[in-house]
Order: C-alpha cells, then structure tokens, then sequence
C-alpha cells in the first residue's frame, strides 16, 4: 500500500483510533512506528479538546475537567472534525449533547452548552449598522402594525428550561461558581455582540416568544398575536431592543 | 482600497512577531516596536469580532502576514472552496504582504484532522501538493508561500529528500518557501534528516519568510523526540541552523513564532531583536 490516498486513509484510522495495528508504511528509526504514531493520535486529540474548552469553558467548569473531557471524546467520536476551521469544532456540541444526555438528570447541559455555542458563534457573526428608534416613529401609523424587524446577523435566541444564564454568570472567570438552584424556573436569553464584546440580555418569555415570531419574518402585529405579549409590554421591550442595537432595520 | 497599509508588496527581511490575544491589550494601547505581524489566518478569516477589529486597526502601522493552518493542501481530498473563499476574503480585506501555508495534508474520508500531517516525499505527492497550491494561488491571484513542517516519523517509500521535495513544488507551482528552521533542526533529531542538505536544496530567491520557534523534547524507547510546541524559546543549536540559513538565502523576514505557554510580550521582543541582530550582520555582510 503506497498510493497516497491509501497512506492517509490509513493514517486518519490511526488518528481515530480505528486501528493500532503496525503500519508498514511508516519507518520507526529507533521506536516502534506505532509510537510515532501515538504523537499525532494525541496531538489530533489534544487539538479538538482545545477547541471544545475554549468554546465551552462554562460547561467544562460545571461539569470538571474530566467528565468534560469523556463528553469530548464521546462527542469526537460521533462528530469528528468536518473543518479546517477549529472554530466550528463545537458547533454539533448541543445537539450531540441533546441526544447523549437526553431523559438524565444532566439533560439541562445542553442549554447550557447552547447557550455558550451562541456566545462563541455570536463573537465572529458579521457586522451590520443598527436601525435607530426613530426608524419606527418614522413609520405612518398603519404602517406600524405589519412592519418588519431585521435584526443584527449576530442575535442569538437561547430559551432555557433551567436558569441558564444564571449558571453561565456564576461560572465566568471572576465569579464564584456557586451552585443555582435549577429548579428556580427557565431563563430566556438573547444573545448578540455588541460594539465591544458579546452580550447576554434576560429577558422574559413572552418578549422572548414576540422576539423570536419577529425574527422568523413575522410582522409586530402578528408576533404580538402569537407571542401573546401585552400591547402595553411592547414599548418597553422596542426601547430595550434599540438600545441594545440588535435591530438592523425596520421596514 | 489600498490606504493606510503598512508596509509593501514583501515582508520587510526583519524580524516580526506573531500576534496572539494574550497580547492584544499591549497593541490595542500601544505600537510595540516589531517589524511585522503574522497571524493565524482562521483566527481573523470571520465575517465579524474582536479579533477582525483589532487587525484591521493594527494593519496600518504594521505590515501583515497571513499564516494559514486549515487547508490542508496535501491532501488527496479536494481543496474545502468555503475555506478557500474564506482565505480570499481575508487577503481582500487586510491586504496582507504574505500569504503562506503548510506542506502538509490534514483531511481524510471526509474528517478533519486539524494538525499539520507529514507527506511521504514522492513524485504523488509532489504533484498533488502543487496542484493545490496553484488552485490556491489562482483563487488568491497571488504567490503563496508554503512551509516544510515537523515530523514525528517518516515513510519508508519516500524517493526524495525533504529538500529536493520542497523544491519541486516550489517548481511545479510557482510558489515560494516559508522556511521553518525549528522544523529543519526537529527532523534532524526525529528523523534524521540533514537540515543544511534540506537548505542548500532549497532555491536561493524561494524564501520569503523564515520561522523560529521553540521546541519541547521528551523520550520514547530510550530516543529523544523533539515535539514541535511553540511554548519557549529558540534553542541555540536552532539559532546556529538560522545562520546557516542567512548565509545561503540572505535576509529573510523572520518570524518569532510563539502559540504556547505565551510569556509576556517583552520576552517575544527581546527574541525578535536577536533574531534582528541577525540580520542585521546579514545586510552589512550584503553591502
């Protein structure tokens, strides 16, 4: 076996594990190949783990290093590397976690990891201007009813069944990483990078839900109507979401 | 748009650093005195971020190196177009006065290895690297630079030396060299190869970029090998490799490259100044 497809499909067996048989191909000088081998086996290991900590590091606080690190291995397995970018290594993470812990008491970590991928993935999203308020007072008034909100590529919509976004806060650098009661009620969470840095707004589940209805193309009108958010709620809610500057355009 | 770019077509031949997050609250504040940056191309190639930001900023005082870890040219599989487009963005957007990527493949049956892999030195992989390469030039409509890497074993059907392989790509592509002298002395201790054979192989005019950096050695069977880490500093048989190397190819931008345990900022200026001391020599033994 000597054509080159055969060496690397060899070579990526050994790098997952596949196999650990010696590979004739390979010249020990010294050690045994299988040994040199082991080098680039770890080193592919060490630099997917690298990349899920650095995307995960709440989760990997939470849960410690090691089981973080089971969960990596796992996740490697049924989701190796697709991408020369190591960013989008965590991007199945929630999912494959969904499913892993699904029906456990743990089944909650999947929130949790969501909403870190979203805080990663909101980090690199495009930039984009931001729509002023005044954009809406701009609007006739039977204009108001069916517009339309555009908002910034980097929004993210986390809902949490648990206090996702208080668990998230405690385990930061800085903070104590004392327990939350998760039974203390689900957490919305809208996520966006701002001028700065990413930022992370609670807000409540029927804003969440009107937030959510306008972002999948409906008009205020009707994302008032299937988020069931109180009319007298909105105002606040529409201050909040341009000051915040997570609306790029009104229409 | 061409304003406000530091710097010219080609890397100045002094020495440059790599720019790292540990360090970005020393430039954001200030303009450390370095002669240019290289970054990790993935790392600034997004469509947003703190890290886009800050390099569009920083491009106007300092020349720019675009240093690719993801494509995976070696491999047999077809080049990832996203990733390329990508790459070609991030050219547009920050001009940069070098683009360079590894001689290596990376990708297999669809998974992605996301480490440097060594090739066997055969006419195959001669030919398919510098297919690569040159589809990438061509997406890029530039040079590219391409870079020997470390090697932890060797194949026993390669027909060429590491040298002689390197410069047949650089023939069949039109590419340049990104001569990584840390990699040269690691084959030589892991592998055996002759790190002054490999130089004197290489073109004089194909380097455009040298690489020092620091490497970790640990036993195996009773052998040494030395691990490719980036996590201290130039050794000095590598810096005594370097000479060798400026002899033969004359001043060549050089890079301190530093990815793991980052020491402070100082540290990294105070390799970049011998490494310019270096050349420094170079250039008065030139005039």
């Amino acid at each position: 076996m000597r054509a080159l497809h055969e060496v690397q499909h060899a070579f990526g067996a050994w790098l997952l594990g596949r196999t650990d048989d010696a590979p004739e191909w390979a010249v020990g000088d010294g050690m045994a190949p299988e040994a040199r081998l082991r080098v680039y086996r770890n080193n592919s290991r060490a630099l997917f783990e690298q990349a899920l900590q650095l995307t995960y590091p709440v989760l990997r606080r939470r849960v410690g290093a090691d089981y973080f690190q089971q969960l990596g291995h796992h996740y490697r397995d049924a989701h190796p590397s697709r991408s020369g970018d190591l960013h989008e290594v965590g991007r199945d993470f929630p999912r494959f976690l969904a499913a892993h812990l699904g029906g456990t008491p743990y089944a909650w970590l999947a929130e949790l990891s969501l909403l870190e991928w979203s805080v990663a993935d909101a980090g690199v999203a495009a930039e984009s201007p931001v729509a002023a308020a005044a954009s809406l007072a701009g609007l006739a008034p039977e204009q108001v009813a069916s517009a339309l909100f555009t908002f910034v590529p980097s929004l993210r919509l986390v809902r949490g069944s648990v206090p996702v976004l208080s668990v998230w806060r405690a385990n930061q650098p800085d903070a104590d990483g004392r327990p939350v009661d998760l039974a203390s009620g689900g957490e919305c969470v809208l996520v966006h990078r701002g001028s700065d840095d990413v930022e992370l707004r609670l807000v409540a589940p029927l804003e969440f839900a009107f937030v959510e209805a306008t972002a999948h193309g409906a008009t205020l009108d009707a994302a008032l109507e299937a988020s069931r958010l109180p009319l007298a709620a909105l105002p606040a809610l529409l201050h909040r979401l341009f000051a915040d500057r997570v609306i790029a355009a009104v229409a | 748009m061409t304003s406000g770019r530091a710097g010219g077509l080609a890397l100045p031949a002094r020495a440059g650093i790599g720019l790292r997050s540990a360090h970005f609250a020393e430039f954001a504040a200030g303009r450390p005195d370095v002669a240019f940056l290289e970054v990790h191309t993935e790392n600034y190639f997004h469509d947003g971020g703190r890290e886009r930001a800050l390099l569009e900023r920083l491009r106007a005082d300092y020349p720019v190196s675009l240093h690719g870890v993801g494509l995976a040219l070696g491999s047999v599989e077809p080049l990832d177009r996203a990733h390329v487009a990508r790459v070609a963005a991030a050219v547009r957007r920050f001009e940069p006065a070098a683009v360079s990527e590894h001689a290596c493949w990376g990708r297999a049956d669809g998974v992605h290895f996301n480490d440097l892999l060594p090739l066997p030195f055969t006419d195959e992989a001669v030919l398919g690297l510098a297919a690569r390469v040159g589809e990438l030039q061509d997406a890029l409509g530039r040079r590219i630079l391409v870079e020997n890497v470390s090697q932890y074993l060797r194949f026993r059907h390669s027909t060429l030396l590491e040298g002689e392989f390197l410069a047949a790509v650089v023939a069949e592509s039109g590419c340049g060299v990104l001569l990584d002298v840390n990699n040269l002395y690691v084959n030589s201790v892991n592998v055996g190869f002759d790190p002054l054979a490999t130089i004197d192989a290489i073109p004089v005019g194909a380097v455009g970029e040298i690489h020092l950096a620091g490497h970790q050695r640990r036993d195996i069977d009773g052998r040494p090998l030395l691990l490719d880490d980036h996590g201290s500093r130039v050794c000095e048989d590598v810096w005594a490799l370097y000479g060798r190397a400026l002899e033969r190819f004359g001043p060549v931008a050089t890079l301190i490259e530093w990815d793991t345990n980052l020491p402070p900022l100082d540290t990294l200026l105070a390799e970049a100044r011998r490494a310019d001391a270096a050349l420094g020599g170079c250039h008065a033994r030139a005039a």
